[in-house]
């Protein structure tokens, strides 16, 4: 690395700037592909808000449990 | 549960017109329990709402007061409508609007029951519990920056007031003397009083009130299953739309969805297992459940058309209150830098303890949404 002309550095820095623009947009994609799958799911979630007295109840036994620990 | 929602959602796909009669009739009802509730507490209390509201004169009692209700009733709908009926009924708009912000605070604890969900995976259950309260957090937050300026200034009741004159008077010009509300509602208004007219004195007045709130009980609760399993696709195309535009996309998809399935806490209640297998980040989440205060607003101003005569315009102003105290919260505390991120900071923080340890969590419930609430009022009368 330390034999590099100043211009072979530069293009260097260059195509690594590149890539890692690449590399973000390519990571920006697999996230929002991966939001769209999760609203595709979103039929399970949707009764969420009925489900607060299991929610409860799962607390209380988890609750239970780490004080007996 | 799942069975029972499942076959909802059935009779729902199978039947969708007879469903979207349903949601018409349960509107109706809606509007006729609000002002059922007017004629009820204009009744029992006469010309004495403000002796009889007099507890809640002092505005942090009447804070706690909404937020205490809505957390039981884990239905902000459900109490700004009660509140608009009161209106009606008398109740001063200087004790409905503390009431009004308390509803806002109180909704929020429907969204951290469902985090409770997650809580056999620690990390799950940290980004599950942030995304629940980073809602209470901006809430709480927009309490304490608007309530003293509107105690002060009075920016909410000032703005709401034009805002209802306008509206009131251009709707009587435009129905030339004809109240259609009026006309539409009136068998629905004579039925409730038949069923407590029987009984004597004040108590007539009292049993229309119970049986008003026990309708909307019933019809906001209702309403959501119908509206969850007829707009399920919508919801999805809207959020589909939202991925990757933004905070404001985010903000839009929020308020749309609460209005059509008519309640913030299924909006914010959806959003938590999202946050909660990481799909979604903490600070995506944010802007959508602010979108949820915004559509939860529209039930009030719904029930604030049930409403007619010389009370039409104080049940309309504190329906907007409640609209325009959310749109206000979101331009000061979203749209500035430094106070946006308060909210985030405190749910992260109050995540990382209930990681920890879930006694800070019952701690927090119970503090947050009962016994400092119930202390305030406490004090507030030996005061």
């Amino acid at each position: 690395m330390a034999g590099l002309s100043r211009e072979e550095k530069e293009q260097r820095i260059n195509e690594l700037r590149e890539a890692l623009s690449q590399l973000e947009a390519e990571l920006a994609k697999d996230i929002e592909r991966e939001q769209h799958e999760a609203i595709d799911q979103l039929d399970a979630h949707f009764d969420a808000v009925e489900t607060k007295l299991h929610n409860l109840k799962a607390f209380w036994q988890t609750l239970k449990e780490e004080w007996h620990k | 549960m799942e069975n029972v929602s499942q076959v909802d959602a059935t009779v729902t796909e199978a039947n969708p017109w007879k469903s979207w009669l349903l949601v018409l009739l349960l509107v109706y009802l809606l509007l006729a329990a609000v002002g059922a509730i007017g004629d009820g507490f204009k009744s029992a209390a006469g010309d004495n709402a403000r002796e009889l509201f007099s507890f809640a004169s002092n505005p942090f009692i009447a804070l706690t007061v909404g937020l205490v209700a809505t957390a039981l009733i884990q239905s902000s709908s459900t109490v700004t409508s009660i509140i608009v009926g009161l209106v009606a009924g008398g109740l001063p708009i200087s004790i409905a609007i503390p009431m009004a912000m308390g509803a806002n605070i109180g909704t929020s604890l429907t969204s951290t029951l469902v985090s409770l969900g997650h809580v056999r995976n620690g990390v799950e259950f940290r980004r599950a519990f942030a995304a629940a309260t980073v809602h209470d957090s901006f809430n709480l937050l927009a309490v304490a920056v608007i309530l003293p300026v509107e105690l002060i200034f009075k920016p909410l009741e000032r703005s709401s007031r034009v805002v209802a004159d306008l509206l009131v008077s251009d709707a009587s010009v435009s129905m030339s003397d004809f109240n259609f509300m009026k006309a539409l509602l009136t068998p629905a208004d004579e039925i409730f009083s038949a069923l407590t007219a029987w009984l004597p004195g004040i108590f007539s007045g009292i049993a229309l009130i119970i049986l008003g709130i026990a309708t909307i009980l019933f019809v906001v609760s209702h309403i959501g299953k119908i509206l969850r399993s007829l707009l399920v696709g919508k919801a999805k195309d809207i959020m589909h739309a939202a991925v990757g535009r933004g905070p404001v996309a985010g903000m839009f998809s929020g308020t749309v969805i609460t209005i059509l399935v008519q309640s913030s806490s299924t909006t914010t209640a959806l959003i938590v297992p999202l946050a909660g297998n990481g799909v979604f980040t903490l600070r995506q989440i944010y802007p959508f459940t602010l979108g949820a205060n915004i559509g939860t607003t529209i039930t009030a101003l719904l029930a604030a058309t049930a409403i007619h005569g010389p009370m039409a315009v104080l049940a309309l102003q504190i329906a907007l209150v409640h609209l325009f105290f959310n749109l206000l919260a979101i331009a000061i505390i979203f749209g500035t830098p430094i106070l946006r991120s308060i909210p985030i900071f405190m749910a992260e923080f109050l995540a990382t303890l209930a990681q920890r340890n879930k006694l800070y969590v019952i701690a927090y419930i119970l503090g947050v949404f009962f016994f400092i609430p119930l202390a305030i009022i406490g004090v507030g009368r030996l005061i």
